[in-house]
């Protein structure tokens, strides 16, 4: 048998084989991106909010039920030229070190200090910013893109990219959030902390490095299979010569950490990439803005006209699998396709593409409902947010959780889906939701009662309860449990609840507090 | 049991439950069985896996020191001849961190021993340069470059997966097999789920997973919803039970060790060790090692310093001293292990004194039931593959074949349902000989004729007893050419005609549930 038979042969055959787990069940999703045309209901206003923002919280709650899924996702969209927040004035955003390969040990240990100290900083800058995002929300789009194109801190045993560079990139991507997709794939490329981490940094015309072309094609836009090794070998030239200036004492041509180019370490020659020439240039026509216009943007035209299904339908799985399930089947490589159509159609502009999805009845399906596992910042962030807390360890937790934000595990980024969930993150998660529990005070639990519709009438609050913290409605068995805990502890009847809670009672922030407790050990609570 | 015995059962219960099969989907608790029930095994044999992540430079641990290409290729990265680590006479150069200042002289000591083998050349057809895909290659068992085989489980994975044949309605009381790291890898993971568990240290491992039981019982109900739900439900049970096994056998063991472990790797093995000694009944462990990805600067004019040389030694020094403190224990019969790694570097160095991904490349199998010695052909830099990366020799399934027949006892059937195929093991690990004396069954004196030969060929042997026989023919990859024949035989002289159509070198093998006879013979057609 051939190979290519066996693997056929292997692939079709998994389907009866004694592996597969036959409880999985398939997808059979009927819903297409037909509009969602009646007004959201409380259930489908917070299931766009787990799966768009970090706040499901009964404020935001408030302000998108009733409301068109064409309004409420105008107001969770924004329309993409807000202004950036700003950073504050710290010397970690703009102060560039020295390098600290070219330090002896002593010296470069501490530089290296100096570099994780501004790294947390910046990390910790966008934790906050997410710990506050209300509308449009922008950082869960912001975090997307970040899962598309990696950059790892840790980048190799030998360097670690400097947070100024690290910032720029985050701003770069908030900016492009809801844009142009070929407008991101070249300001990446010439992303300064990018540069660095891909090596294109070094790369030469007599030493070009083929690291950043690779995952250019098969990890950032298109995917393995739709290009050749020479394909990587020629765009590999196209893209030298690009610089940035990391390093104290050295600011380049045009100052610290802004990227330019380096027209002696640029390959001249021509290069043939798909099947089209980019023709070899004159010495006195190696500047930057010719080959930036003549070789880089005509590298990208390429990629994103011959390719431009694959591209989409890769970018739009990704969207997919990141906002909707990370596991689809079936019919929903169809909504993928028909995205992927709009995405083109569209001109690579994803706002389209969003709009489109989180306003289809496929979006809204019951079989969507609950079906995606909370990433750690989900998990981290919501929870502070529906309880009405700030909580301190929120960076670490999430760390913790194997988030390391820009820092994933390899360029291929975080696995995601069901690697979230281990026997070692699914302990960390409860503990983490205990913490934040636990460091909350009575007057706390009173308030984040008060939140809640309905509070005074035992029913009502726990039902409204229910619904803020898991995605779907739970058995009629749990309810009473959770009820029966809630009162066991408030140590009340369900008459006496509303006026325990409204005198604030103690005893009520008790009820309260126990709830939650058993809430947040509850399988569906990792749901989203 | 037996194991073959055991196998048998099996087949009949599952036949059972198929008949019945509302008892085994009504039921709402799981149950935790004993590892041994669980995986049918009569044996307490551990496997130990190293992956070096971002693939290793071959040509820089085990050093082609004779061969002047080499250093042409390499003016800045070559080991030189007097700094490299010869072993006797031969032309076996290790890099000397792999050897000086290590526990017991390193590698040098176990090749000595005879318990280190260096398989030169493991790699795959169609060698992939992409980390990514390429570490899911090795990882898989499964050798597709076509993007849409989408690679989402391990090969190991698979397997405990195919043992598990009730899950997750029973799962084994010990985990089957643990990673000392943060994540699971992909090594262990199934389309029933993880198949094994990952921390770094056992205390909090234990506080994390304390009470974790959730109150809710597993969904009934067959959507996308419940299995999601039952996933989140059984990892939380799971959490808690193996929390517990792990710290009283890391307690009761960590006192029992014989060495002091070094820093870096070798405090992972330090706590393998213990969980050992400690009667863990876990049957795999696996470690990753990252940063061999090379690029710049892999190693420094002293060629003893930098990114490289460091990571050797960490290899070196975990080995020796697990291995060590092993046979100080008293179990060192019982643990065998390899390095994976997802390619070897490029032999000819870039211009950043580093190298760029390569292909096929060495490793290191070990332990007391390794065949110690060279596999394969010293490395030829004269004849690189198009991409100026070595070729192959082995298919790195043949390793693995030896690690799940050879070693634990993995039927040919269930090999084939690993990997999609047969492979015919490398040889490369000794079968351990338990207190049931395996009969020997198939004589010596085998003849192949006529060798070489025009298309057909004679096989005649001799069995002691009736047996079970499979009689294949492989290729020189070791992937399965031909079946000849399978099932049981009777004892005598037997004589058997065959025939293959494509010239070349083959083996055939004649193997039984205990057995296995290679021969190698040419057609010439």
């Amino acid at each position: 048998m051939k190979r290519r038979d066996f693997l056929d042969s292997f692939v079709i055959e998994q389907k009866d084989n004694v592996l597969i787990d036959k409880t999985i069940p398939s997808r059979d999703i009927q819903a297409g991106l037909e509009k969602f045309t009646s007004p959201l209901s409380s259930k489908e206003a917070y299931h766009l909010l787990r799966r768009t923002t970090f706040n499901p919280s009964p404020e935001a709650v408030q302000a998108i039920e009733g409301k068109t899924a064409d309004e409420a996702v105008a107001l969770i969209l924004g329309n993409g030229n807000e202004t950036l927040p700003k950073p504050p004035q710290e010397k970690w955003t703009n102060t560039p070190e020295e390098n600290p390969l070219e330090q002896i040990p002593e010296i470069k240990s501490q530089i290296e200090g100096v570099l994780w100290t501004n790294y947390y900083n910046f990390v910790n800058w966008w934790v906050y910013l997410m710990q506050r995002d209300s509308f449009p929300a922008i950082e869960k789009f912001t975090l997307f893109l970040t899962t598309v194109w990696t950059i790892e801190f840790t980048y190799d045993t030998l360097a670690l990219i400097p947070s100024p560079l690290l910032l720029k990139n985050n701003q770069t991507l908030r900016r492009l959030r809801l844009g142009n997709y070929k407008a991101i794939a070249e300001e990446m490329t010439l992303d300064g902390a990018m540069l660095l981490y891909q090596s294109l940094y070094y790369s030469s015309g007599t030493n070009p490095n083929e690291n950043y072309m690779r995952e250019l094609m098969e990890l950032f836009t298109m995917g393995i299979g739709n290009y050749t090794e020479g394909d990587i070998k020629q765009g590999s030239k196209v893209l030298t010569g690009w610089r940035t200036a990391p390093y104290f004492g050295q600011p380049g041509f045009k100052g610290y950490f802004n990227t330019y180019f380096s027209p002696a370490d640029h390959d001249i020659g021509a290069k043939t990439f798909m099947g089209e020439t980019i023709p070899a240039r004159d010495p006195t026509s190696n500047t930057e803005d010719q080959v930036l216009n003549e070789e880089l943007r005509v590298l990208l035209n390429i990629m994103f006209a011959q390719r431009a299904m694959p591209i989409a339908r890769f970018v739009c799985d990704k969207i997919y699998r990141y906002f909707v399930y990370s596991n689809p089947a079936g019919n929903d490589n169809g909504v993928i396709e028909e995205l992927a159509k709009i995405f083109v159609a569209n001109d690579f502009n994803l706002k389209p593409v969003y709009e489109a999805l989180f306003t289809s009845r496929h979006f809204y399906d019951e079989g969507n409902i609950g079906v995606q596992i909370k990433t750690p910042p989900e998990f981290i962030i919501n929870l502070q947010r529906q309880l009405g807390i700030s909580w301190q360890n929120s960076l670490m937790a999430i760390h913790n959780l194997e988030q390391e934000l820009y820092d994933p595990p390899n360029v291929g980024s975080w696995k995601g889906y069901r690697s979230w969930i281990s026997t070692k993150t699914l302990p960390l998660r409860y503990d983490f939701a205990k913490s934040m529990i636990n460091s909350m005070t009575n007057k706390q639990f009173l308030s984040f009662g008060k939140r809640i519709n309905d509070y005074q009438t035992l029913e009502k609050f726990i039902k409204n309860l229910e619904e803020l913290f898991f995605p779907k409605q739970i058995p009629e068995s749990r309810h009473l449990k959770y009820k029966e805990k809630l009162l066991q502890h408030a140590e009340t009847t369900e008459e006496n609840w509303g006026n325990l809670i409204e005198t604030e009672n103690d005893k009520a922030a008790n009820g309260i507090k126990q709830l939650l407790l058993s809430f947040v050990k509850a399988p569906d609570f990792q749901l989203s | 049991m037996k194991r073959r015995t055991f196998v048998k059962n099996t087949a009949a219960v599952t036949a059972a439950s198929l008949i019945a099969p509302n008892i085994l989907t009504s039921k709402t608790l799981f149950e935790f069985k004993p590892v041994e029930n669980i995986l049918g095994l009569d044996d307490d044999n551990i496997v130990v896996i190293i992956e070096l992540f971002g693939g290793n430079d071959g040509l820089n641990s085990v050093i082609p020191a004779y061969d002047d290409t080499y250093y042409n290729l390499r003016p800045n990265l070559g080991i030189p001849s007097n700094i490299a680590k010869r072993f006797e006479t031969t032309d076996i150069y290790f890099h000397p961190m792999l050897v000086q200042g290590i526990h017991n002289n390193g590698f040098m000591r176990l090749m000595a021993d005879g318990r280190l083998a260096i398989v030169q050349g493991i790699g795959y057809e169609n060698p992939n340069l992409s980390h990514f895909r390429s570490e899911d290659i090795i990882l898989s068992g499964i050798n597709s470059s076509d993007p849409k085989v989408k690679l989402l489980e391990g090969w190991l994975g698979r397997y405990i997966a195919m043992k598990l044949t009730n899950f997750p309605f029973e799962i084994p009381e010990h985990p089957i097999a643990v990673q000392i790291d943060g994540t699971l890898s992909m090594l262990l993971k199934s389309n029933k789920g993880d198949m094994g568990i990952a921390f770094t240290d056992p205390q909090k491992f234990y506080e994390l997973g304390a009470g974790l039981t959730p109150e809710e019982d597993l969904n009934q109900g067959n959507t996308v919803f419940d299995s999601e739900f039952n996933f989140v439900n059984i990892i939380a049970r799971q959490s808690e039970k193996y929390s517990a096994e792990v710290l009283k056998a890391y307690n009761q063991g960590k006192s029992k060790l014989k060495v002091q472990y070094s820093g870096g790797l070798a405090k992972k093995f330090e706590m393998i060790s213990s969980l050992i000694a400690g009667g863990l009944k876990t049957k795999f462990f696996f470690v990753k090692l990252s940063n061999f990805d090379s690029h710049a600067q892999q190693q420094n004019a002293d060629y003893l310093s930098g990114q490289h040389p460091t990571l050797l030694w960490n290899i070196a020094s975990a080995v020796s001293e697990f291995l060590d403190d092993a046979v100080q224990q008293g179990w060192a019969d019982r643990v065998v292990g390899m390095t994976i790694s997802e390619f070897g570097r490029r032999p000819a160095e870039n211009g950043s004194r580093g190298t760029d991904h390569g292909a096929a490349s060495v490793q290191f199998v070990f332990g007391n039931h390794a065949k110690g010695g060279y596999f394969g052909n010293k490395p030829n830099l004269s004849d690189l593959d198009e991409a100026g990366n070595q070729k192959m020799q082995y298919d790195y399934r043949r390793v693995y074949t030896d690690f799940l027949q050879t070693w634990l006892g993995a039927s040919s059937e269930e090999v084939k349902n690993v990997f999609g195929i047969e492979f015919l093991p490398l040889g490369v690990l000794k079968k351990r000989e338990l207190s049931v004396q395996n009969p020997i069954n198939v004589n010596e004196d085998i003849f192949v004729y006529p060798n070489p030969s025009f298309g057909e060929v004679t096989l005649s042997f001799e069995l002691k007893t009736i047996s079970e026989v499979d009689i294949s023919v492989f290729n020189l990859l070791g992937r399965l050419e031909k079946k000849i024949s399978k099932g049981w035989m009777d004892a005598g002289y037997h004589k058997i005609k065959f025939s293959v159509e494509k010239s070349g070198h083959y083996f055939i093998s004649i193997s039984t549930a205990d057995q296995r006879i290679t021969r190698e013979f040419t057609i010439l057609n």
